[in-house]
This record gives C-alpha cells, sequence and structure tokens, in this order.
C-alpha cells in the first residue's frame, strides 16, 4: 500500500509542481514545502530537483537565480509560454481522468 | 552568507562532494548550478529549524530529509546523457543514457529488459538464417503434429520422427528478413521512447523562444 502511494504521487508531482508554479515564479524549498502541506510528500526531498532539472530541460519550465535577503541566491522557477499551453491540457485531462474514476469507485461501492 | 561552524562545515562539504562526483558526466556548468541549488536549500532549511540545538544534528536532519546524493541525483545525469546522445546522434551516449535509466526507474527498468529481447530476438533470427545452409536439419521452424514446436535451433530434432520443419531454405530469407524488420521497428520504437522521455521536440522549439526573450 505504501509503495502504491509512493507511486502515484510520483507520477502526480510533476502536475502539482506545474501547478504550483502557475501563477508564481517559485523556488526549490518553497515548491517542496507546499506540496508538503498539501499532504505530504511521500518521497525525499531531493527527488523534486531532478524533476525540476526535466521540467527545465522539455521545455515546461524556465528558471533564473535571484539574491534574497537570507543570504543566499535562489534559483526560481517559472512556467513557459509552452508550459502554460501544456498544463491547461493536463488539469483538463486530469479533471476527466479523476471524475471518471471516483465515478467508478462510486458505483463499485453501491453493490 | 552565514557561515557554518568548524564542526558542520565538514559535514556540508562532504555531502556536497558526494554529490559533484555524481554529476560528473555533467558540464562543469550545470553540475555547479544544481550543487549550488543543493547547498542553498541545505542553508535556507537550517535557518527555518527554529529550535537551537547543536548546529550538527540540524545539519545531519536537514541532509537526511533531502535524501542521499545516490537516491536520486543519477535522475540529473540520465537526462542531460540522452539528450546529448541525440543531438550528437552518438549510439553509445544514448546506449548508456538508457541503461542509466534502465536501473533508475522501474519504467527504464522494463523498457530496458523489452529493447534488450527485442534486438536479441533480431540478431538470432538473422544469424540463425546464416547458418541454415550448414545445419539443414538441425534448424528451421518445426511443428508436431499441427502444434508449433520450436524455431532455431534444436539439436538432432530429425531423430524425432514426429517433428517435421516447414519452410526448408525458404527458411533463410524469411529468417533473415524478419529479423532485420524487427531490428528496424525496435530501433524505431526506442527513438519514439527516448523522445517522449526527453520531450525533444517541444525542448528545441523553446529553447529557440527562450533565446529570443533573452
Amino acid at each position: 500500500m505504501n509503495k502504491w502511494i509512493s507511486q502515484a504521487r510520483k507520477g502526480t508531482l510533476e502536475l502539482g509542481i506545474l501547478v504550483l508554479l502557475k501563477n508564481k515564479k517559485r523556488y526549490g524549498l518553497e515548491i517542496i514545502q507546499l506540496l508538503e502541506r498539501s499532504g505530504g510528500l511521500e518521497v525525499s526531498e531531493g527527488t523534486i530537483y531532478p524533476l525540476l532539472n526535466r521540467l527545465k530541460r522539455g521545455g515546461m519550465i524556465g528558471s533564473e537565480w535571484v539574491e534574497s535577503e537570507s543570504g543566499h541566491p535562489r534559483k526560481y522557477y517559472f512556467l513557459t509560454k509552452d508550459g502554460q499551453k501544456q498544463i491547461a491540457q493536463m488539469t483538463d485531462y486530469w479533471r476527466k481522468f479523476s471524475k471518471t474514476l471516483s465515478k467508478l469507485i462510486e458505483e463499485s461501492e453501491r453493490i | 552568507m552565514k557561515e557554518l561552524s568548524p564542526k558542520a562545515n565538514p559535514l556540508l562539504e562532504e555531502y556536497l562532494e558526494k554529490l559533484r562526483k555524481i554529476l560528473k558526466p555533467l558540464s562543469p556548468e550545470e553540475s555547479e548550478e544544481i550543487v549550488l541549488e543543493i547547498k542553498g536549500h541545505i542553508l535556507e532549511s537550517l535557518t527555518l529549524i527554529k529550535e537551537e540545538k547543536d548546529e550538527v544534528k540540524n545539519l545531519t536532519a536537514v541532509l537526511e530529509k533531502l535524501g542521499d546524493p545516490e537516491d536520486y541525483a543519477p535522475g540529473f545525469v540520465t537526462d542531460y546523457i540522452l539528450e546529448k546522445g541525440v543531438k550528437e546522434k552518438s549510439i553509445g551516449l544514448i546506449f548508456r543514457g538508457f541503461l542509466r535509466w534502465g536501473f533508475s526507474t522501474i519504467t527504464g527498468f522494463v523498457s530496458v529488459i523489452l529493447f534488450f529481447a527485442l534486438y536479441l530476438l533480431s540478431f538470432s533470427l538473422v544469424i540463425i538464417g546464416i547458418l541454415k545452409p550448414f545445419f539443414p536439419k538441425d534448424i528451421g521452424f518445426f511443428v508436431k503434429g499441427k502444434s508449433f514446436e520450436g524455431l532455431g535451433y534444436i539439436k538432432n530434432v530429425s531423430s524425432v520422427p514426429q517433428i517435421k520443419e516447414l519452410l526448408g531454405y525458404a527458411f533463410v530469407p524469411m529468417a533473415i528478413i524478419s529479423g532485420i524488420l524487427i531490428f528496424f521497428v525496435t530501433t524505431r520504437l526506442l527513438k519514439k521512447t527516448i523522445k517522449l522521455r526527453l520531450e525533444l521536440s517541444k525542448n528545441l522549439k523553446n529553447r529557440l523562444e527562450d533565446k529570443g526573450r533573452g
């Protein structure tokens, strides 16, 4: 069961990251904290960074270094134009997918 | 930047050195950027710990939450190698990246096994096709009555009277052609899989857009 949860989480982590970047640029630690707050990360924090790197290579997000009052510069990520288009499609798909799945679960519980 | 205590600093350096080692295949700029980002994560996480405990203890907790570089950092390298391989059309690099992927995720592992099996099948078909004229009785497409018995080389199969070979010397071109066909189909599939993983077309397009933006 725990394994299933961590698999499911990993699969949806990318979408989670993109959603968090939809309206605001954010840096790695901030993304991790927001994901943790929304119900546990279930993976070690470091996993986020290769994922961000991959999304960047895929052209979905871009990055920039910004000096901060915390003393060390932060690497901020933001959605690219292409990422914005993609996330609209992905959220649409996700809504349909979760609706179908919830329906299936409800029907199975009725019997 | 706040300096760490002389006791905590070696611990941090050791962690970052381990990370650097794993990132070695990357370009130095890329590697250093990742190290800087992770270092920032660690130092900022430290400032977020409220209780003034021992700095070494705090750092250990932060590093534990972040995870061992061996658990997450190979992910950086795999994508880098695959992308470079596709860009430079280097079979060696693609192969290396693909193997790394196989060792790092379940999807990758299944894909690597699958592609390995397909390539093995294609090479075996070509080889037994070529060998058929040398062992005409032992190599071929064998049936026992109406059911399939075997394909390829079966030692001393001609001594079993119920088993018959169906194709004769037509086996030579058929095995070689199907072997070559499977080779090309597998290679195409492999290219598609890697492209899908990298989302390369989008990537290239976006690079250009990013450059246009400055």
